[in-house]
């Protein structure tokens, strides 16, 4: 039997540990008030999730869920630019052009080897300015129709943030690729080398035995470094509120400021993103299992 | 060969993003007129400028922005800004000009440009009395005993008043506070009208420390050598303070606290 795969039994020194984390929170928020001279205020927290608009009539999402929501289109958006560009420079890692190989080794290399901060300041101030410039984006954000504008509110954000959102995308987006591309690298070249050799005495051309052969065996053993790269990328989203992207973080500092209630929303925002994080491991281990079931009766 | 010279094509391609500086660009102020919005960079302070229980950003800048806008007969888009960003973001051109409290420094000066004031506000020195009990005086301050909370990216730090305390930064208000009410701290340099609403809140903790330390000019801030929009503001920051408006609604956000209500908790 594989150890953790033991029945679960609970225990007398179970109890006792139960028991002392649950007196250490005690101890901890009792003593919150007459230590830290703090008046906890979280009445006023629900509000910044939903209100209720008297003009319109209707509940408006306020800054926190607007935040949460931002946070969760950044984290999409940065998703799809880490997979096509990670798959693009894994692929260029294995390149047999002795180019391709070190513009994909530059590219990881580089990123790998600076803080994702530093490199969110770097796209953001230097890098994203000149190609907002150059693709001539914002005269165009101008003249908008109001069904497009709506359609980019949807799928990105209000077209007024685009000029900050998009360059929050890319540079999410990018880091996170520097890691998928060795993520895809290495699930490639774990594949046995006579695998290769087989489907070449087979006749089977490079992208033939990559697609028919290699990948789908690759593809079960990447899945479970990839969903940690993309649960990363939703925590690394909080970066972006240093460039005032307005996600959940961002909002939630503008929350604190007015409020003058910091404890209250670093614990809730802190929890949001735990449902977040841990909502998408659940989903990335159900997706792993299931791509194993069919794998496997396909006898790969 | 071919895919050698596309590579290097894509290569030349990069470096032209990467490096080729924008066009000169014109007078911002033309720019502004032209695409008929104006985009104004803002930190988040109360009462300076800040989400009210809606979400809505309200407070001095904000009203002095709205009332900029109208009377260029633009539209306006606020964007808040987290402070430490607040001149980089000017600079990489996110907005078009700072109407965020921003202090007139010699060392910000170098990077923009500023208008005449608009503003003006003094910066208090608090102690905490349960601390310091015995601390009364400003002089005595300058200890080595004394330790400051101050706030990063303000425009002075408390060592050029008191060179021998020590001082410890935090990025934003709530952090800064929190440390100076928790009682880790001795002090705290605080701008107008923040020492007034800190007493409010912990009277039996605040003491204010009389005279202020330091007067402080803030202006709009906007790309370096534009004198075009540089006048055009100054002109209508002169004509705001002559017809006695932006005293009006100075005296409002920093001496009044009818817009208590606005704020939450």
């Amino acid at each position: 039997m594989l150890p953790g795969s033991r029945p679960v039994k609970f225990r007398k020194i179970d109890a006792v540990l139960l028991a002392g984390i649950g007196l250490l929170l005690l101890l901890v928020f009792g003593r919150g008030g007459p230590v830290l001279n703090y008046h906890w205020k979280w009445a006023s927290l629900p509000r910044f999730f939903l209100r209720w608009d008297e003009v319109a009539a209707q509940w408006v999402p306020n800054l926190l869920l607007s935040g949460l929501l931002a946070t969760i289109r950044l984290t999409i958006w940065g998703s799809v630019v880490s997979l096509v560009g990670g798959v693009a420079v894994g692929m260029m890692r294995l390149s047999p052009a002795l180019g391709l190989r070190l513009i994909g080794l530059t590219f990881v290399e580089a990123i790998r080897n600076v803080p994702p901060l530093v490199f969110v300041f770097i796209v953001y101030f230097f890098l994203s300015t000149q190609i907002v410039s150059a693709l001539g984006l914002e005269p165009a954000l101008h003249n908008l129709g109001p069904v497009s504008s709506r359609l980019i509110g949807v799928l990105f954000c209000p077209p007024e943030q685009l000029v900050s959102f998009l360059p929050g995308v890319l540079a999410l987006g990018l880091f996170s690729a520097a890691y998928v591309a060795e993520i895809v690298r290495a699930g490639i070249q774990s594949i046995d080398r006579g695998q290769w050799e087989a489907s070449k005495t087979l006749g089977l051309s490079r992208t033939r035995t990559l697609r028919h052969v290699v990948l789908p065996q690759a593809l079960g053993r990447m899945w479970g470094p990839l969903s940690n790269e993309f649960i990363l990328l939703l925590k690394f989203s909080s970066l972006a509120s240093l460039v005032s992207v307005p996600e959940l973080t961002f909002q939630a500092y503008q929350v604190g400021v007015t409020t003058r209630g910091m404890f209250e929303v670093w614990i809730v925002v802190g929890a949001i993103y735990f449902l977040l994080s841990a909502g998408l491991a659940t989903l990335f281990r159900h997706l792993e299992l299931r791509s194993r079931k069919s794998s496997g009766s396909m006898g790969v | 060969m071919k895919r050698r010279s596309l590579i290097a094509a894509s290569g030349a391609a990069i470096l032209a993003v990467a490096f080729g500086r924008p066009a000169l660009a014109d007078a911002t102020i033309t720019g502004i007129k032209s695409s008929g919005t104006i985009k104004v960079g803002l930190g988040t302070f109360v009462p300076w400028a800040f989400p009210n229980k809606d979400g809505k950003l309200v407070g001095f800048e904000v009203d002095v922005a709205t009332k900029l806008s109208q009377d260029l007969g633009v539209k306006l888009e606020l964007v808040p800004t987290a402070w430490d960003a607040i001149i980089p973001s000017l600079i990489a051109g996110k907005y078009d000009v700072i109407i965020g409290g921003l202090t007139i420094t010699d060392e910000r000066a170098k990077t923009v440009d500023f208008t005449i004031p608009y503003e003006h506000s003094q910066v208090y020195a608090l102690v905490n009395k349960k601390v310091a009990p015995n601390i009364t005086k400003l002089e005595q301050l300058n200890d080595p005993s004394v330790t400051f909370a101050a706030r990063r990216g303000s425009s002075a730090s408390p060592n050029d008043f008191f060179p021998k305390a020590q001082v410890l930064f935090f990025d934003d208000e709530n952090t800064q506070q929190q440390e100076f009410l928790n009682g880790n701290v001795t002090a705290i340099s605080v701008a107008t009208p923040s020492q007034a609403l800190i007493q409010e809140e912990h009277p039996d903790i605040v003491l204010i420390l009389e005279p202020s330390i330091q007067h402080t000019d803030e202006a709009f801030a906007i790309h370096k050598g534009d004198p075009e929009t540089l006048a055009a503001f100054n002109d209508w920051i002169k004509k705001q303070t002559d017809s006695g408006w932006l005293q009006e609604r100075f005296d409002y956000w920093f001496k009044g606290r009818e817009w208590k209500d606005q704020v939450a908790g």
